[in-house]
């Protein structure tokens, strides 16, 4: 469990790494946008054999797949998008996230309770995120419309001003429709499964540049970053 | 803390290159400007006080720019200098950053023309009506002025990041390398270079290692080297073929299953390869180690030398606070028997290749008197820390030094550490 904890955590922290670097100045790097993914990579390896280890003996292997690499490194600079493994094989119900800041478990059924509670003025990314639960894809393929009004909401919101900004960015980035469809989804859905259980801990303000830190003997607890990765994420 | 020190991050030191006297040391700096050292003529009267350098010239290099296509904005950090051989009075440097590598001339103007006929003295242009004499301008000393100015512009040839630059030694053409590509170039051509290697693939979700650096041969001018970020270094012979996707070597050594870890791949990542002076050797700069390898033999180094190892059981918490991307240069000196790279806390690393020793130095200005000898640093990996030890909890790893530099033939070495340069001197006898 604690393996599978450690790993989850790399991936939660190299997900937000990867989003993050596409704000530095400069743009995307390729070769570090190259090694984020490679660590989450062999991270989520480890979570899901970890994850099968678990579980009983005798339950069904996620089915066998070719040795490419899940884990899509990220496209070219220009289109910078990052996609996540696709979400096959793995179970068709979420198992809830067992973390120590979480108040519960978490289902991926909560969803839509969660947009609920979100301010009203997110209505378009509160829209997106629960079309995403219900497996829909339309409510991520961004649109002219889409665009604007989240302008004008960041505008007004400053709770989601970063989330917004942080979508303008990535609709600005987005592929053509056709090729993130294949994409967005996955990323998206990989999150809300993997960390929905996260969503409910307190937005605390993301690391913007971690500060170099001296290395300690352990790793430190893990940061409550990923629900404004998540919100940013979903909006797309 | 006591002391509030503003600390510019443009003033952040990102490249140091000794020319090829060793007369010139230039920097670079994350606001793309380049400052040029000269070292002093020793005077006859104070044999024992060796040239120390003082600033020669100051120019800006490059500015920040916006690609509108793309919506990025293009950093004017310097990312590499590189000096050309002398060939005149005038000295030539190469500098670079994200996507456009620029030709610099710089040159001393001691005496000025004065006297013209047509202008009066504020240079403006007289009426000729009142023109009734010739005058022949004459040169007349001046106060030394150093101008720099660029003489060319390589642009909008690299869609990835620029990572190196490299003089071939016809001093007729260079490199330079990005992610994926190496593009070939001819100094008096700015509007084409040849796509030398291109590893790009067809399809980039099969993308699986970057080109990390790249280096010409120092004597045979159609021999290069590229490292990636999978640890492997590749030597291409340009006669072989107009595109050397096809190396002629292939130097890895194979992983030690024993080192495996989250972070394996991206520790392995080659961040700086260099030519020894002979040509015999490449030297390469992973994450934790030094690697010397020999041009003979691809299927392992012949030296290892490990430069902070106890780093190897902090590795995740280097991963959270980004250290772990850290690219730390190396240099060879004159003669090629020692080795020099840098690590944290302000500290750097000499290994001599022929006596096995080596040795921890600190850059900084409480440790650093004029003509004091720096004292050997050595950090604590457990147990019971000795008085002078540093333990490794107590680290700063802001404090690291990515650049230093070795005069060509003497010893004298340039340590950038953030935004200071540190030059020290062996010690005269």
């Amino acid at each position: 469990m604690e393996v599978q904890k450690e790993a989850q955590r790399i991936m939660t922290l190299s997900v937000w790494k990867l989003y993050h670097s596409r704000m530095q100045r400069g743009g995307l790097r390729l070769h570090r946008s190259l090694q984020l993914s490679l660590v989450m990579r062999s991270a989520r390896e480890l979570y899901l054999s970890a994850k099968v280890e678990a579980h009983e003996p005798d339950a069904p292997l996620p089915p066998a797949r070719p040795a490419d690499p899940r884990l899509h490194p990220p496209r070219e600079a220009e289109e910078a998008t990052t996609e996540a493994a696709p979400p096959d094989g793995e179970q068709p119900s979420p198992e809830p996230m067992d973390t120590q800041e979480a108040p519960g478990a978490e289902e991926e059924a909560a969803a839509p309770a969660r947009c609920a509670l979100r301010p009203a003025k997110a209505s378009r990314k509160r829209r997106s995120s629960c079309s995403l639960s219900d497996g829909g894809d339309p409510g991520l393929i961004p649109s002219k419309r889409a665009r604007l009004e989240e302008e004008e909401e960041s505008m007004e919101a400053d709770p989601d001003e970063e989330a917004a900004a942080a979508a303008r960015v990535a609709d600005r980035l987005q592929p053509a429709p056709a090729q993130s469809e294949g994409a967005f989804p996955n990323l998206a859905q990989v999150l809300q499964r993997r960390f929905s259980g996260l969503l409910h801990c307190s937005p605390a303000s993301p690391p913007t540049a971690p500060a170099p830190r001296e290395a300690k003997p352990a790793c430190r607890p893990q940061d409550s970053v990923l629900n404004v990765l998540v919100r940013a994420v979903v909006a797309f | 803390r006591n002391k509030t020190t503003c600390l510019l991050k443009a003033d952040i030191i990102s490249t140091v290159e000794f020319n090829h006297t060793g007369e010139l040391l230039a920097t670079g700096d994350k606001g793309g400007r380049v400052v040029i050292f000269q070292r002093e003529q020793e005077s006859k009267n104070q044999v024992h006080r060796r040239g120390e350098y003082n600033v020669y010239s100051t120019f800006q290099s490059h500015e920040p720019e916006f690609d509108y296509l793309k919506s990025l904005e293009i950093e004017e950090k310097i990312n590499k200098i590189r000096w050309l051989p002398q060939q005149n009075a005038a000295y030539f440097l190469l500098s670079t950053n994200d996507k456009t590598v620029k030709l610099w001339k710089v040159s001393e103007r001691d005496k000025r023309p004065e006297g013209y006929n047509l202008k009066d003295e504020e240079g403006r242009l007289r009426d000729p009506a009142t023109i009734t004499t010739l005058r022949v301008p004459v040169l007349r000393p001046m106060d030394l002025m150093v101008e720099a100015t660029p003489r060319r512009v390589f642009a909008n040839a690299h869609t990835y990041h620029i990572n190196s630059i490299s003089v071939n030694s016809d001093y007729e053409t260079y490199m330079s390398a990005d992610d994926l590509r190496i593009n070939l170039w001819n100094f008096e051509i700015t509007n084409q270079s040849f796509n030398i290697v291109d590893i790009k693939p067809a399809n980039m979700e099969e993308l699986t290692e970057v080109i990390t650096a790249a280096e010409f041969h120092p004597h045979h001018c159609n021999t290069f080297v590229y490292s990636s970020s999978k640890g492997t270094i590749r030597l291409c012979d340009m006669r072989a073929s107009a595109l050397c996707d096809r190396h002629t070597k292939f130097f890895e050594e194979p992983e030690d299953p024993s080192n495996r870890s989250f972070f394996s791949e991206i520790i392995s990542s080659i961040s700086d390869v260099k030519f020894s002076h002979s040509g015999r050797y490449i030297m390469t700069r992973d994450y934790l180690t030094v690697k010397v390898w020999d041009l003979n033999m691809e299927n392992r180094p012949i030296e290892t030398y490990q430069v902070h190892d106890y780093l190897r059981s902090k590795l995740c918490s280097l991963y959270e606070n980004d250290c772990i991307f850290d690219k730390f240069e190396c240099v060879w000196n004159g003669s090629d028997s020692v080795i020099m790279t840098g690590s944290y806390n302000n500290f750097f690393r000499m290994f001599d290749r022929n006596t096995k020793r080596d040795v921890t130095l600190e850059a900084s200005r409480e440790n650093s008197k004029p003509r004091a000898i720096l004292k050997p640093r050595k950090v604590c990996v457990g147990g019971k820390r000795r008085k002078d030890e540093i333990s490794v909890d107590s680290l700063d790893f802001s404090k690291k030094i990515l650049h230093t530099a070795w005069h060509p033939s003497e010893n004298i070495i340039a340590v950038a550490a953030t935004n200071n340069l540190y030059i020290f001197q062996d010690k005269v006898n």
